[in-house]
């Protein structure tokens, strides 16, 4: 178990390592400056403005500053907001997102794991096709066309709920609604199929032939079984929450990273798009491996003979 | 003798993608108290249907009892409602399945799966079931009960994990017990134990087995009486030794021919040439007789019906009609009719 | 029991022969890979229906933009942000073409009989004074076309590196199951961004862009499938008889993973068309004139609250493709492949 952790955290900080330095080359090779957007700057004005933040140097010195000052945890500092250290900036958006991304997930995962038991259970009755259509309908519409047709009809139309920002709790129900649709339909589908691959083995006919109830065999039986295997879709979930908020966050105006990143895409702000691809990627590698040992945790038969590979 | 199960006329269809699958037509037999019916076929011939029938354990959306009737303890199972149904299996009928490694919840103790139909069924305590559980576990020779009842399935052998499904199955000393080729799945040596385990235990509990397989050695082994099905029917009734040393059904003989003994030569082993009859569209007449090599024009237009060889012993076949010519059945099997009138009808 | 004996003479009791070919007959049939895949399909009314409705949109996509007068890239602007009005339906007042708008206050009013315009705009216009019809149905020529392209490049690359991959083994194999390993561990969006900002917004970059995360998938499920074939029977004749490794892979193996191909790429076209739209959304979409769906849909957004048609028309086109795609491709993996999930 421990050569095995070790093995993933060096693949992980393998990963983390190249995704830096993929993220790094490329935005050098982005034409345009950060300066040219903005002000109009004379080419003194502008050397000056370069040499402050290094881009003078020859790349490949470039790069070995920025890997250092990365091992170190210093991102850089932001061209837009006044040289605000990128971690800095990160910090102080986080909670929005992480908020965000909590709910969004925690609803999603429950009503999608309620959906799926349930379409199985009634398995080819209108009570599964319906489910099988909202799983197939959230997974499919993009949350930001969702988004903009909820804050059309509840909020503009309805004036149910806050069409905007990010003010007290009624403010975060549409954007966890949007981002929770993928979720929900994931998690839905996966349930249905692990609850009735479970409802077909041996030991769900085992247990109804020691005369157990239908309550017995869905809850005791098949549904602890079928949860296990669940698992592991949280880690393409939260992919998936993390490219949703990057749109969700900017429709429904939150300050929370994902509109910081989308803002410094469109103004060239290199180190802020770096950190917080960096962020996202470690987020990513972090979340996979804890999904990984969780499973091998929850699951008794991958408790004993060590992890899967 | 007591009859403690009779089925009558069994009709069962599945509903498939293909059409109407007919895989139970017309079944027929009676289980005695404190006997062992084995029965026999190849895949497809619809013995564990017909034994899943009987617990009600047939998937519900695409199997359908088209007719006939379970009678046990003075009731139609066919006809009772899930909940009364409920209250028989695991307490008066119970069933031990073909694979154990499949057959056991990977993620509850062994000692929780023994006690769930006692809790169930006895209205024991926790307490009370869980000495139970260890109890049934030594009974079925698992070394170290107190322990072995908190693991996980995983931390058992094949064999061993067999004995604890016929621990749960024997829990709350059944009157049925219905053995779904329980022997199949594990190897030959740990087969040998496990049956003679169920015979021991069938002893002490004295309760009444239906063992289903394809295995003609362990049916030699374990039955008194044996049914051999095929295309969904049964074409042969009688005590082992009347279906071992005096088959009538050329279906039989062909079973029999094919299972090695210690005079056969490896030139003699037989198989029986051509597939089984797709019940989609069972054919007309006798499904048995594109495969037959003794077959009659009458096979291809009528189904036969039970003609009586003795008491205790019916076959299907056209062959035992007073008007049918005289056949040979193949070397093996009549080596073993000369040996049959030594030995006496029943055990 | 017997009762049935008087119908029965004795010369039925005569051996009958039995052709013992004719045993062996099969009685139904044979049907070939496709169209026994078709079939099962076929009973998938879902399947069958979202692939109607996907080919009337391509047939529209194309057809679409002749159907109006107005051009896709015309600007009008005195006729601009005019709601959607159809001959005929306009008078049906509970269906949106009926050519009105409603004000902030809750009143409506016709926008077309204020500003005294002739024309019919079906699906109205823009902010500035483009068809939104036609627009529309540009927009989906082109999310179409960057998504079969990108699905098709994904392919290729996914086929080719999968089999190299599975066919080698050994060294070679566990080299390029790390590299596809370290890529799975970045997450898409990030690739797609940074590929975007590096070659700027362009129908060929944002295919690249897409092709080049998706691939992954595809590679892995057909390298399984070549390891699971590599040993058969069929494999190990066509090497006995002296056929060189391209052919055993393209000859002999991809016809038979043509299923879970097909599949994969039915699922990465709705992929690629979501991330047409995410991009388009972050502002890394299409340029002006051009249009996409997702840029429609961008568009649109910015004027919802007083000009809701213009966001709602292509949200639904883009729900609409994208529900039909998934369908069809749940339909096919159902159909050629039960055990194979997502």
């Amino acid at each position: 178990m421990a050569k095995y952790l070790l093995q993933r955290i060096v693949y992980m900080i393998l990963t983390l390592f190249i995704v830096a330095s993929v993220t790094f080359f490329l935005m050098k090779l982005i034409p345009g400056t950060p300066f040219n957007s903005a002000e109009k700057l004379t080419p003194q004005q502008l050397h000056i403005m370069q040499e402050k933040y290094g881009l003078n140097d020859p790349v490949p010195i470039q790069y070995v500053h920025y890997i250092a000052n990365l091992v170190k945890g210093d991102l850089g500092v932001s061209f837009q907001f006044d040289n605000t250290p990128v971690t800095k900036l990160l910090q102080i958006r986080i909670g929005p997102s992480a908020v965000l991304g909590i709910q969004a997930m925690i609803l999603g995962a429950l009503i999608g794991i309620v959906l799926g038991v349930v379409a199985a259970l009634k398995q080819n009755t209108w009570v599964d096709y319906g489910s099988t259509f909202i799983a197939v309908v959230g997974k499919s519409i993009p949350s930001f066309i969702f988004a903009g047709l909820l804050q059309y009809y509840l909020g503009v139309k309805l004036g149910w709920f806050p069409v905007m920002f990010w003010k007290g709790p009624e403010y975060t129900i549409m954007p966890t609604i949007a981002l929770a649709m993928f979720p929900i339909s994931i998690t839905a589908r996966f349930m249905r199929t692990e609850m009735v691959e479970v409802l077909g083995t041996e030991y769900i006919t085992l247990a109804k032939a020691k005369g157990a109830s239908y309550w017995q065999i869905s809850v005791k039986h098949a549904l602890r079984n079928a949860l296990i295997p669940v698992v592991t879709v949280l880690g393409p979930l939260a992919v998936g929450l993390m490219t949703g908020s990057l749109v969700i966050e900017n429709i429904f105006g939150i300050p929370g990273i994902g509109e910081q990143f989308v803002k410094a895409i469109m103004v060239n702000d290199y180190p802020v798009i770096m950190g917080t691809n960096i962020l996202f990627a470690a987020l990513f590698v972090v979340i996979i491996l804890v999904v990984d040992i969780l499973y091998g945790i929850i699951d008794p038969r991958i408790r004993i003979s060590g992890g899967k590979s | 003798m007591e009859k403690i199960l009779q089925i009558k006329d069994l009709n069962i269809s599945f509903h498939t993608f293909a059409g109407e699958v007919k895989a139970i037509r017309g079944v027929s037999f009676d289980l005695f108290k404190g006997e062992t019916l084995a029965i026999v076929g190849e895949s497809g011939s619809g013995k564990s249907v017909t034994t899943k029938s009987i617990m009600r354990l047939l998937p519900e959306h695409n199997s359908e009892i088209k007719g006939g009737q379970v009678l046990f303890d003075g009731k139609d199972l066919t006809k009772l409602s899930d909940k009364q149904m409920q209250k028989i299996r695991g307490k008066d009928i119970s069933m031990i399945f073909q694979d154990p490694m499949t057959s056991l919840n990977p993620t509850m103790k062994i000692g929780n799966q023994i006690m769930e139909p006692l809790i169930k069924h006895q209205n024991m305590s926790k307490g009370a079931a869980r000495e139970r559980a260890v109890e049934l576990l030594r009974l079925v020779g698992i070394p170290k009960p107190e322990i072995r009842v908190d693991q996980y399935p995983h931390q058992f052998s094949g064999g061993m994990r067999q004995r604890v499904v016929i621990a749960i199955a024997l829990a709350c000393n059944p009157k049925v017990l219905i053995a779904d080729e329980p022997t199949t799945a594990l190897d030959v040596t740990i087969q040998a134990q496990i049956l003679e385990l169920m015979k021991d235990l069938q002893k002490k509990i004295d309760t009444s087995i239906i063992f289903i397989t394809h295995d003609l050695g362990v049916v030699a082994n374990v039955a008194d009486r044996v049914a051999v099905m095929y295309g969904g029917k049964i074409v042969e009734v009688g005590t082992a030794d009347e279906i071992f040393y005096n088959p009538k059904h050329p279906y039989t003989w062909g079973l029999i021919s094919s299972m090695p003994d210690m005079e056969t030569n490896d030139e003699e082993l037989y198989s029986i040439p051509g597939t089984p009859p797709d019940l989609l569209d069972p054919p007309k007449g006798d499904a048995f007789a594109p495969r037959n090599p003794y077959v009659m024009k009458i096979d291809l237009e009528q189904e036969p019906p039970f003609f009586k060889v003795s008491d205790t012993h019916y076959a299907a076949t056209w062959l035992l009609h007073p008007d049918a010519p005289k056949v040979e059945p193949p070397e093996a099997v009549k080596r073993r009719q000369s040996q049959f009138p030594g030995v006496k009808v029943g055990k | 029991m017997l009762n049935k004996e008087t119908a029965i003479s004795k010369d039925m009791f005569a051996p009958a022969h039995i052709d013992p070919s004719k045993s062996e007959k099969i009685s139904k049939p044979s049907l070939n890979f496709w169209q026994d895949s078709w079939l099962r399909v076929k009973k998938n009314k879902g399947a069958v229906l979202s692939l109607v409705i996907i080919v009337i949109v391509i047939f529209l996509a194309f057809v679409g933009p002749l159907l109006t007068p107005y051009k896709f890239d015309t600007q009008n602007t005195k006729n601009n942000n005019l709601p959607p009005r159809i001959q005929g339906l306009e008078n049906i007042h509970w269906l949106p073409f009926d050519g009105t708008l409603k004000r902030k206050n809750g009143t409506e009013y016709n926008p077309y009989e204020i500003r005294e315009v002739k024309e019919y705009y079906w699906f109205g216009t823009d902010g500035l004074g483009r068809d939104l019809f036609a627009r529309l149905w540009k927009g989906t020529q082109i999310s179409l076309f960057i998504a079969f392209m990108a699905a098709l490049v994904d392919m290729l690359i996914g086929v080719t590196y999968g089999a190299i991959s599975g066919y080698l083994g050994g060294r070679v194999d566990s080299v390029m199951q790390r590299i596809v390993e370290i890529i799975v561990g970045i997450p898409n969006l990030i690739v797609v961004v940074l590929m975007i900002l590096v070659l700027k917004p362009g129908i060929v970059p944002i295919i690249i862009a897409i092709a080049l995360t998706g691939w992954t998938s595809m590679a892995r499920v057909v390298r399984a499938q070549v390891l699971k074939f590599k040993n058969q029977e069929f494999v190990l004749a066509a090497k006995t008889l002296g056929a060189s490794n391209g052919s055993i892979i393209f000859k002999h193996m991809i016809p038979n993973m043509f299923g879970v191909i097909i599949i994969n790429t039915m699922f990465s076209i709705p992929n690629a068309i979501f991330f047409e739209a995410f991009l388009s959304f972050i502002g890394l979409g299409l340029q002006e004139p051009n249009a996409s769906l997702g840029t429609l849909v961008n568009d649109g957004y910015h004027s919802m609250i007083a000009f809701p048609y213009q966001m709602i028309i292509p949200s639904i086109m883009i729900a609409l493709i994208m529900v039909c795609f998934n369908l069809v491709a749940d339909g096919l993996r159902d159909a050629f492949d039960p055990k194979m999930r997502d």
